[in-house]
């Protein structure tokens, strides 16, 4: 891309120089390719094919996180929302903040970024499987 | 104002665009600007060449277009879209450690008012993937950012084939009642 478009109409102009920031430049777009496909499957499942009425906790219990599969297919959306969500949060604080409460929020971030990874973490992964 | 990257040129939006602009004659400013604390504010808050403006004035100003209301539609939707995901994380890991409070929040999710704010979620969801899409394009494939408001207007129309429909089906409820 050198010498190319360095800036989009929409997008986080692309980092130079390699290392930390660019990383998360990739992974922010390849956790959005992802979640394009999760998460707009996981609203077309929860909104669309069933109505929210139906989906108390006994249901949850049941039938959508019955199998390891779909627990499994849960816990990728949730690592990807996490780190997309977080790391876009943490580049618009980035854009009207600076100094001493940029660091205390960006800090504050990840913080709670980690206690909402590990909440859904532990609910997804210690619900009891239904006795069949 | 520009209106965005003259056909058949793939100098993008910080290209100099003839007569119409300050900047015009100017050497075209690298982007993010040296000094910037970040990179992620649209082209337009860059001060024009030659035109320091005050501080407030260059936070404020913006360029106008397709390309900045695709830029704030997908920063509004995607901070929402955080917002939401706070309370999602919130509410399932209840099932886990309240599971008849989990109920009582679904209900709320169920009530009109809850249908309306998942309608908008919905909205906000599906701009931000088909917009992100579009970013996604434009980064890996630098040419098509010539056509980038033909892509947001192709947005627009998925946005509202899928969302009308989807919309529908959410809020229909609130008059019909649930099918069973």
């Amino acid at each position: 891309m050198s010498g190319g478009v360095r800036t989009t109409r929409s997008g986080r102009a692309k980092p130079g120089g390699g290392g930390w920031e660019l990383a998360i430049w990739y992974l922010i777009r390849l956790s959005g390719l992802g979640l394009f496909v999760l998460a707009l499957a996981h609203f077309t499942i929860t909104h669309f094919i069933f109505d929210v009425t139906v989906q108390e906790s006994d249901w949850i219990l049941d039938d959508r996180w019955g199998s390891l599969l779909w627990r499994t297919v849960d816990w990728l959306m949730l690592t990807l929302v996490i780190f997309h969500s977080f790391m876009g949060v943490r580049t618009v604080v980035g854009d009207y903040t600076r100094g001493g409460l940029r660091t205390a929020l960006t800090m504050a971030l990840y913080m709670l970024a980690l206690v909402l990874f590990a909440m859904g973490t532990m609910v997804v992964a210690t619900l009891p499987f239904p006795v069949k | 104002m520009p209106e965005g990257p003259p056909a058949g040129r793939s100098g993008g939006y910080n290209a100099p665009t003839a007569g119409s602009s300050p900047t015009a004659t100017e050497e075209r400013q690298p982007w993010p600007p040296a000094g910037s604390p970040c990179s992620d504010r649209p082209p337009a808050a860059v001060a024009r060449a030659g035109q320091e403006a005050s501080l407030p004035v260059r936070y404020v100003q913006y360029r106008g277009g397709e390309g900045m209301l695709a830029w704030a539609l997908h920063r509004i939707s995607g901070v929402a879209i955080w917002a939401f995901i706070l309370l999602h994380v919130l509410d399932i890991w209840l099932v886990g450690a309240n599971p008849d409070l989990y109920n009582e929040v679904l209900a709320l999710y169920a009530s009109p008012i809850g249908r309306v704010g998942e309608t908008l979620v919905g909205a906000g969801l599906l701009y931000h993937a088909l917009n992100g899409l579009r970013i996604i394009v434009m980064d890996f494939w630098p040419a098509t950012t010539v056509w980038h408001k033909q892509l947001w207007y192709a947005c627009w129309v998925v946005f509202f084939v899928v969302g009308i429909p989807g919309a529908y089906i959410i809020l229909n409820p609130i008059w019909n009642g649930v099918p069973a």
